[in-house]
């Protein structure tokens, strides 16, 4: 089977530093993949550039077996790519509906213009993403962390992907949130949508994850089931110090 | 030829003069300050009026000059731009409104006329079929001076390696106990009295009018466009780049022109290059 | 937006319609005159702020599209002869094809920077209208003696009256769909706009055509209402003082904002006048709209409007009593 998103041997340098170092990965149609390292592995930068906010120095982006390594951002998320900032962005002075609004948004000037638009749509990811009708009509400033990221999580799916590019999205939320989070993500995989998720957070990445590739220095250290990763050699000692899973 | 040279070098001179304290606002307080104008243009009435209305002594202009600066430089950013501090386009438009202010209030006290003033050192200086005045000479070393007493006491003093330091790192620099804020304070001060300074030897080399604060805001956006931030001899780099163009377009193609390169290089540099010729973070 | 509140707002749009149909019935013909300014200077602050107050890409360089309108249609009528349905039509185009080869390349740079290059260009068109092709542009001095419209004073206030309120309605109407939102989305956070695959370089480009078209309009009208053209009245900073004042007062990002601004600021000029005169008055404007743009950003119509939401909630409990 050929993977639905691909990257091939991409590299990128900011000055010195080399953030990503000839990493090679693909994830399948409706799997979902784990991308976990220490900080500063090179993790963000690897959505970067899959999302094409970053050009690779070197190296080339797959999707659907079209080469998109020079393919802008917004095309990109119209193909079916998308992502969450690991920082949610909301727009500051809208409410959530219409922050979420704007994720769903044609890339039309004509179309946004003429066309009635159809709010159904809207409400009904609102509301899967645990949202009220209070919360709805709430601005970012009013809500919590948690929240922000639910609003950031509903945004980028009004937008429609088939690949859905999460980072740490489980980062300042509580016990019930991360289990709300869970049972939406899975209930999304079933319709077939693909991930991609970045976490710290392992004991909640693992019941999403089909599988796990490890990154540390911009490098590729490890890939496979998520128990054989963590009990491989390298990537504990990657860790080491870091985070600790136990179970 | 020789004659251009001499007199683009001292034009330079002032040039850099005119624009470091506008590239030391941007660069420690990350703000562009578009009432920069202002305070040269209020060095050169107010050294007007201290020497040739009032009669007092050339120094005592300068100082009445300077004290003028710093004061309306510390003024402008503890009433306006320490409100709008987070937001540097709510700076920008704010400072060109207060900009066309201080114009009005000009009007209002000298009236729209134009005004010649004295050169601070008479005289010009002939030599082989070069004759420049030796108040631009003078303006020019008053520039190297002044430009060299501030990067001694940027690099040496314990006060100005923390303006430095705010202008590296604001975060960094407030975990080290530095109080950015009195940094932000301290670089308008410094700020207003160089450009008060710059403001005296250039309504000389011009003339006094309630509208003199564009020109040379131009070559500071110029200078700080080009150069990017931070660098002190970066901006005197361009300085000398926007001094000698002028000069030589004045010299060469006509004196009307004088402004309009300055410009297209601004355009240029901005359009193709927006992060800059020497690196620059975005804003 | 819910129905009623669209009646509602509906509503408002045709009371001042009518309302300001009627002004010169009562007015004096001094008072008409300055409305004409006021309705002039709306149409500029509304151009600025379709661009800059939406995208927050804040242009220096309007007056340098109101410049190349006025410029157009002036040269095209005085030494070409042509018709003044010919040269308008032709000088809004110019502007939009003239303003797009400045200002495209321009919507690339962010924030800050945006304003400086805009103000460049302003500069720079006014130092080569002097310079360049003096027996075209009439050099320093500018043309004079321009064709006019109409004659009088109230028919060029139903004029610029009808012109002004129409670009009002179509901007009202074409903001409250969701490009409005996507345009102020710009504002906040360009970049996650593009993360939720929009072009907002398309979104920008809307808005300078839209921008410049109306800057064009009002550019060309305004030359053949006052009968010369000048680059130091037209490229000046204060004349752009004068189109940012009116926005910022009134408040940006609003249609009813800068209409608002430019009736204050021209309303505020006549009681003014018999205390300063000439230049002066752009201390009372730049010290006002300093005050309140510090307190409130948005302006006078977010002042307005909270004050409107304190009394509403009364009004009604005294209505049903």
């Amino acid at each position: 089977m050929t993977a639905l998103l691909k990257l091939s041997g991409a590299s990128k340098k900011f000055g010195g530093l080399v953030a990503v170092n000839n990493v090679s990965f693909g994830v399948e149609k409706g799997e979902s993949l784990g991308l976990i390292g220490p900080n500063g592995a090179g993790k963000t930068t690897t959505f970067s550039i899959l999302m094409g906010e970053h050009r690779p120095d070197s190296g080339s982006v797959e999707f659907r077996g079209q080469t998109i390594t020079k393919v802008p951002t917004h095309r990109r998320v119209q193909m079916g790519i998308a992502r969450t900032h690991q920082i949610p962005r909301p727009f500051g002075e809208m409410d959530v509906f219409e922050n979420v609004r704007v994720g769903s948004m044609p890339d039309s000037v004509w179309r946004l213009i003429a066309e009635k638009e159809p709010e159904r749509d809207e409400w009904e990811i609102i509301k899967s993403v645990g949202f009220g009708e209070r919360e709805a009509g709430m601005l970012p400033g009013q809500l919590s962390m948690g929240e922000l990221r639910k609003l950031e999580l509903a945004r980028t799916l009004a937008a429609g992907p088939e690949v859905l590019l999460l980072d740490e999205v489980f980062a300042g939320l509580t016990v019930g949130e991360i289990a709300q989070l869970t049972d939406l993500l899975l209930e999304r995989k079933k319709l077939g949508m693909t991930y991609m998720i970045v976490s710290h957070d392992l004991r909640s990445l693992k019941p999403l994850v089909d599988r796990v590739i490890v990154m540390s220095f911009g490098s590729l250290i490890a890939e496979g089931e998520f128990d054989d990763v963590m009990a491989d050699e390298g990537v504990r000692e990657a860790y080491l110090g870091q985070a600790r899973f136990d179970e | 030829m020789i004659n251009v040279l001499i007199q683009g070098l001292a034009l330079s001179g002032l040039y850099a003069l005119l624009a470091v304290g506008f590239t030391m606002i941007f660069s420690v307080g990350r703000v562009l300050n578009l009432a920069y104008g202002v305070y040269i243009m209020l060095g050169g009435y107010m050294y007007y009026t201290a020497v040739q209305v009032l009669g007092l002594p050339k120094i005592g202009g300068f100082a009445f000059a300077i004290a003028s600066g710093i004061a309306f430089g510390v003024l402008t950013y503890t009433i306006l731009v320490r409100r709008l501090e987070d937001n540097p386009v709510a700076v920008e438009i704010a400072t060109l409104i207060l900009a066309v202010v201080m114009q009005s209030l000009i009007i209002l006290i000298y009236r729209p006329v134009s005004k010649s003033m004295w050169p601070v050192v008479q005289g010009v200086f002939r030599y082989e079929g070069v004759f420049v005045t030796y108040n631009l000479l003078v303006a020019m070393v008053v520039s190297w001076v002044a430009l060299a007493g501030l990067l001694l006491f940027v690099r040496y003093t314990r006060y100005g390696r923390a303006i430095q330091a705010v202008s590296m790192d604001r975060k960094g620099a407030v975990i080290s106990g530095i109080d950015p804020r009195q940094m932000n304070l301290a670089t308008w001060a410094i700020s207003g009295a160089l450009g008060a300074l710059a403001g005296v030897f250039f309504a000389t080399y011009t003339q006094l009018n309630p509208s003199m604060w564009v020109g040379p805001l131009i070559v500071a956006v110029a200078v700080v466009v080009v150069g990017g931030i931070g660098s002190i001899i970066g901006s005197l780099i361009v300085a000398h780049i926007i001094g000698f163009m002028e000069t030589f377009t004045t010299a060469l193609i006509a004196a009307e022109l004088r402004g309009v390169f300055t410009m297209i290089l601004i355009i240029v540099v901005l359009v193709v290059a927006p992060k800059g010729l020497f690196g620059r973070s975005e804003l | 937006m819910p129905k009623s509140q669209f009646h509602r707002y509906l509503l408002c749009w045709l009371a001042f319609g009518a309302f300001m149909c009627l002004v010169p019935l009562f007015a004096s013909t001094g008072m008409v005159r300055v409305l004409i300014f006021a309705n002039f200077l709306a149409i500029f602050a509304m151009s600025w702020d379709i661009i800059s107050g939406r995208t927050g890409y804040i242009s220096f360089g309007h007056p340098f599209l109101i410049g190349i309108a006025g410029y157009t249609t002036a040269i095209l009528t005085r030494h070409l002869d042509a018709p003044l349905y010919v040269s308008i039509p032709l000088a809004i185009l110019a502007t939009l094809v003239g303003g797009a080869l400045f200002f495209v390349p321009a919507l690339r740079i962010r924030g800050t920077y945006f304003a400086l290059v805009t103000l460049a260009f302003m500069e720079l068109m006014y130092q080569l209208t002097q310079v360049i092709a003096p027996k075209i542009t009439g050099g320093t001095r500018g043309l004079s003696g321009l064709k006019t419209i109409i004659l009088g004073a109230v028919p060029n206030y139903y004029l610029s009256f009808f012109v002004m309120f129409a670009i009002a309605f179509c901007l009202w109407l074409i903001v409250r769909t969701r490009i409005g939102s996507a345009l102020a989305a710009i504002r906040m956070d360009e970049e996650a706009v593009t993360a939720l695959g929009l072009s907002t370089f398309k979104l920008k480009l809307f808005a300078f055509g839209t921008s410049a078209a109306v800057a064009g309009i009002g550019g060309a009208l305004y030359v053949h209402y006052i009968g010369s053209i000048a680059p130091r009245a037209l490229f000046d900073i204060n004349f752009l003082f004068t189109i940012l004042v009116a926005a910022l007062l009134g408040g940006s990002g609003t249609i009813a904002g800068p209409i608002l601004g430019a009736y204050f600021l021209t309303f505020l000029l006549e009681y003014l006048r018999p205390f300063l005169s000439g230049a002066e008055r752009y201390l009372i404007y730049g010290a006002i709209t300093l005050i309140v743009y510090v307190l409130e950003p948005r302006g006078l119509h977010s002042i307005l409007e909270r004050a409107y939401a304190r009394i509403a909630p009364a009004l009604a409990r005294g209505f049903a009593r």
